[in-house]
């Protein structure tokens, strides 16, 4: 168990150190260089000198990959590349061109906030989808599941846009059961989280019941299910322990894969209803070409993202026995 | 003849006219392939036995339609100084149907501009009211449907043969190739895709093009993904062991036995997809990101009128056509794909998922 | 080998199915999985039902316990008669208590049978705890006590064990005690060693054998195996395309088939007598449930067939003990035929 722990955290390394690569390869040498990087932030408009002296400021007047200036180590040391994968896997993530904050400080001041959004979000999408997939499997083949199904469908085919925005027009302008936007820290704040993270569960709710149906089903189909009914076991115990204990595997790395789309839901949903959280951080970044935030925060995510594989991976050694020995 | 391709107007129409054409072109060779084939026309046939699957397909035909009105650009000629010129192109459909333009919003089917804003006549009426700028909603909303289309259509058309390609290769050499290309989508696949959209949006600038390239990149991964899966399954079935038993060389394997039997995963991931493709559309031309400003997209429509649903009275029917077009043409896509993979998925045939 | 009832006598214990027809509703039209069956098996009786793949041994076997899925299976006429009560119009929760209870029943893959995720202890003991009540440290008990009965060394420490853990032949002793938790007067093995070794297949059929035998606990024995039938089972009935076309007390059967496809079967299957003749293959195959042909359905196949054998469908004759459903028997053969 402990060393496949290892084997699998060892197995996400070269991903990350990949992900670096491509950051790098995106912010680097596709923008096209130092110049072109300070027009963008900068404007056009902006005299030569003023875009030399930001350049140095930032340390982007090294060359990409190779300094032939430089002497021995220091031709690989003293390039951009170095600097980016050194400061990245040390978390330097360097100062913000917005606002001159420390990012990594920033990361830490508003990671809070995403989280106060997102862990419930994604705690209420998984029981959720498991319980309706669990009663649509339950009613197969009647009208509720029809109708349910159709449900899913429909609600997967809304926008995510229109979720937050009619959303809050339902729920905080019409009904007033929410304040419409905003943000406290917990646990004050829960009446602010409340509306984001019921906008951001019913949006994802759609097609993950459809999917925990079609695995809920598959697994009906199997013989375990029919010799379990042959001893006269009742449906919903069959469903309730037998299937959902098989069905765990698939529904868990459902959720996690899943997660990318929570994040591309809190940027939206933290950016609209002011949720002062790393999603509208990524937004601001975007909006101020703020290249710097931008890196970190998708190395952060990426990071985040195989960390979650990896909890995933283990969490089956503990629901299916067959894996334990491996 | 020089004059002719110099002229910026004309490059525009023939590259709007492209881009359709691709996509048609694509669309008719697929059928044709399918036509052709008897199991393929058996299967077309229990595809659209059912009629949601008939239903869904016929919106998507009229939105290729109109996708194909507002792609055929005619020059507008203008007599200035005792020369005709041409001073601007104008769509099929706008030809068919322009509104007037008013000078702020005003309300479906109102004959003054919106309260609160001096209110003056229309030139005319607007089904759908119009936005802040004057501009008729409705037609926004239609033109929303080609660049849906495109974005959608393109990315796929564009993505599949990589997909194809890289999938086979790792699934069926595996080893090394296996291993790097493998190596190759984790990568891609552990930053979140917005994320990598946004960043490469923010790199390429708007564009239809650069979003098409954007996620033509972000695509292809999930694509690989399938074919390799499916192509290490067929590796090992026995038919492609009895071709490569009987000597047969690894193109013609790939060719004959492999690429023939990936075609209908290839298919069900396209067309589901899409929807997924045509959604971040939105949510990237609702950043500012996405389409230039001018191109109609439906994600450009609700960001501009976000602001005005804090008016007061609300003005909701911006918002509200732009997120019909869309919630349509999606549940259409979703509604047809799920038949075909209902269809085409044996593992799944015979269950209404 | 075990008690006969008088011919005639309707019983009223054990199990008797009547005129029996289960049709699929399929994409293709509607297909026929059982058809007129009829069939019975007395308390404490051994019973086969043979019949190649897809013939609806198995359909039936599952109709006795209901199991069969539906959509897409109808049991549209028959009754099924369990100790004088119709099965057939049972609710699910009277149902439910007879599954695993009065009637219990075996699967062909072991492997598959068992849910992977859950302990067999675990699977042991919910079944106790349905059946008999039993629960905790008496439960734990009777489990293991279950598994010493069905021959699983170190029955304790198996009870922690998961299904993967055990071979198949282990597995399938765990699917029968599984079964026997509930004490059940009838016991349905659809194929149970099909997916086993050989060496294994003959333990575990001896098993089944003792258990019968101890517990005077009928066993309908469904099979495509013929080889495994004679000796261990008192009477057989032969399925072709859904329909029973044989019945008889096995040993007679087997020495004196009837049936044109009893005797085809016959010459298939290696039997000591016959290994060296070599085997014979039937012509043809097992038309699709779907599109029966008219007549008897084994006409294509049959070298006997005369032309009325292709738009007529041969009544079941029955002669004592003995029954078949052909117009062209084969003849009794003067020792073993029965006076009436």
């Amino acid at each position: 168990m402990g060393a496949y722990v290892i084997r699998r955290i060892l197995y996400a390394v070269p991903v990350i150190l990949g992900v670096l690569v491509l950051i790098f390869l995106l912010f680097f040498v596709y923008a096209g260089g130092a110049q072109n990087i300070a027009r963008q932030v900068l404007g056009e408009k902006v005299r030569k000198e003023a875009i030399e002296e930001w350049i140095a400021a930032k340390g982007l007047d090294k060359p990409l990959w190779y300094n032939p200036r430089a002497s021995g180590l220091g031709r690989f040391e003293e390039t951009l590349f170095y600097a980016h994968m050194h400061d990245m896997l040390t978390l330097n993530f360097g100062k913000s061109w917005r606002d001159g904050d420390d990012i990594l400080e920033k990361i830490l001041r508003r990671a809070p906030a995403s989280l106060s959004v997102a862990v419930p979000t994604f705690l209420a999408g998984l029981g959720a989808s498991v319980f309706f997939s669990l009663y649509l499997a339950f009613v197969r083949e009647t009208w509720i599941d029809r109708f349910g199904t159709v449900t899913c469908v429909a609600m997967m085919s809304l926008s995510i846009l229109i979720y937050i925005i009619a959303g809050q027009a339902l729920f905080a302008i019409v009904l007033r059961w929410f304040p419409v936007s905003g943000y406290r820290p917990l646990p004050l704040g829960g009446r602010f989280i409340a509306l984001p993270v019921l906008v951001g569960t019913l949006a994802g709710l759609g097609g993950a019941i459809r999917f925990g149906r079609t695995i809920m089903l598959e697994e009906i189909s199997r013989e375990y299910v029919r010799a379990a009914r042959a001893r006269g076991l009742s449906e919903s115990r069959i469903l309730g322990i037998h299937v959902l204990k098989n069905a765990m595997i698939p529904l868990l790395t459902s959720a996690v894969l899943s997660l990318p789309l929570l994040i591309l839901g809190s940027l939206l949903i933290e950016n609209f209803y002011g949720i002062p959280g790393l999603g509208s951080m990524g937004i601001e970044a975007i909006q101020a070409n703020d290249f710097m935030e931008l890196r970190a925060l998708t190395f952060i995510t990426a990071v985040l993202y195989q960390i979650g594989l990896i909890l995933t991976d283990i969490s089956y050694t503990l629901v299916d026995p067959r894996l334990r020995l491996r | 003849m020089k004059a002719l391709f110099s002229n910026p107007f004309l490059l525009d129409s023939v590259r709007s006219m492209a881009e359709v054409a691709v996509v048609v072109a694509a669309l008719l060779f697929g059928t044709v392939r399918v036509l052709r084939h008897p199991v393929g026309r058996g299967r077309l046939k229990q595809i659209f036995s059912s009629r949601g699957a008939r239903v869904s397909f016929g919106v998507l035909l009229f939105f290729l339609l109109i996708a194909l009105l507002d792609s055929i650009r005619l020059p507008v000629y203008e007599i200035r100084a005792g020369e005709r010129r041409i001073v601007k192109t104008e769509t099929l459909l706008e030809k068919l149907y322009h509104p007037a333009r008013e000078e702020t919003l005003s309300a479906p089917l109102a004959t003054v501009t919106l309260e609160g804003y001096r209110s003056r006549p229309l030139k005319g009426r607007h089904i759908l009211g119009t936005d802040l700028n004057g501009n008729d909603v409705l037609l926004q909303a239609l033109k929303g449907v080609r660049t849906a289309l495109i974005i959608g259509g393109l990315t796929v058309v564009i993505v599949i043969p990589l997909g194809i390609l890289f999938g086979v290769l790792a699934g069926y050499f595996g080893g090394r190739v296996d291993d790097l290309i493998t190596y190759v989508f984790s990568t891609i696949e552990s930053v979140p895709e917005i994320l990598l959209l946004i960043c490469l949006m923010k790199l390429m600038g708007q564009g239809l093009t650069q979003l098409c390239i954007a996620m033509g990149i972000t695509t292809w991964v999930g694509l690989c993904r399938v074919v390799r899966g499916e192509t290490l399954k067929l590796r090992e079935l026995p038919f492609v062991q009895a071709a490569r038993a009987l000597g047969a060389g690894a193109f013609s394997i790939l060719r004959r036995h492999i690429i023939p039997n990936v075609m209908h995963i290839v298919l069900i991931t396209a067309i589901l997809r899409f929807s997924g493709l045509v959604l971040s559309e939105a949510i990237l031309s609702y950043l500012g990101i996405g389409v230039e400003p001018g191109t109609g997209s439906w994600g450009a429509m609700i960001d501009q009128a976000r602001n005005d649903l804090a008016r007061d009275p609300v003005v909701w029917w911006s918002v509200t056509a732009a997120g019909t077009m869309l919630f349509i043409l999606i549940l259409a896509a979703n509604v047809f794909g799920d038949r075909v993979r209902d269809v085409l998925d044996p593992r799944l045939q015979g269950r209404r998922v | 080998m075990s008690r006969i009832d008088p011919p005639g006598a309707e019983s009223t214990r054990g199990l008797a199915i009547e005129n029996l027809r289960v049709v699929f509703d399929t994409n293709e039209g509607p297909a026929v999985g059982a058809d007129g069956v009829t069939l019975e098996v007395r308390p404490g009786e051994a019973v086969a039902l043979v019949g190649e793949s897809g013939c609806g041994k198995t359909v039936t076997g599952l109709s006795i316990l209901r199991l069969l899925p539906r959509p897409p299976a109808r049991i549209e006429a028959g009754r099924i008669l369990f100790e004088g009560d119709d099965l057939l119009k049972f609710s699910s929760r009277e149902m439910r208590r007879l599954r695993g209870g009065k009637i219990a029943m075996i699967f062909q893959e072991p492997s598959v049978s068992l849910n992977p995720v859950l302990t067999i202890g675990f699977q042991l003991k919910e079944t106790l705890a349905l059946h008999t009540g039993l629960r905790g440290a008496v439960a734990e008990k009777r489990a293991a006590e279950l598994l010493e009965e069905v021959r699983i060394p170190e029955p304790r420490k198996r009870l922690r064990s998961y299904p993967h853990e055990l071979s198949g032949g282990m597995q399938q002793r765990v699917m029968i005690a599984l079964a026997l938790a509930g004490e059940p007067e009838l016991l349905v093995a659809d194929e149970p060693t099909t997916a086993l070794d050989v060496t294994i297949q003959a333990e575990i059929l001896s098993l089944l054998d003792d258990l019968r035998a101890r517990r005077g606990m009928g066993l309908l024995l469904i099979t495509h195996d013929l080889s495994i039938v004679a000796r261990r089972t008192s009477r057989l009935y032969v399925m072709y395309a859904a329909r029973i076309v044989e019945s008889g007390p096995t040993e007679d059967v087997l020495a004196s088939p009837r049936h044109p496809y009893t005797k085809a079967l016959l010459a298939a299957a290696p039997s000591r007598r016959r290994r060296a003749r070599g085997l014979e293959v039937i012509a043809g195959t097992v038309p699709p449930a779907n599109r029966y042909p008219s007549g008897c359905r084994f006409h294509p196949r049959c070298p006997r067939a005369h032309e009325r054998c292709s738009h007529e469908l041969p009544v079941w004759e029955k002669t004592g003990e003995r029954g078949t459903a052909c117009f062209y028997p084969e003849p009794l053969s003067e020792e073993r035929s029965v006076e009436e």
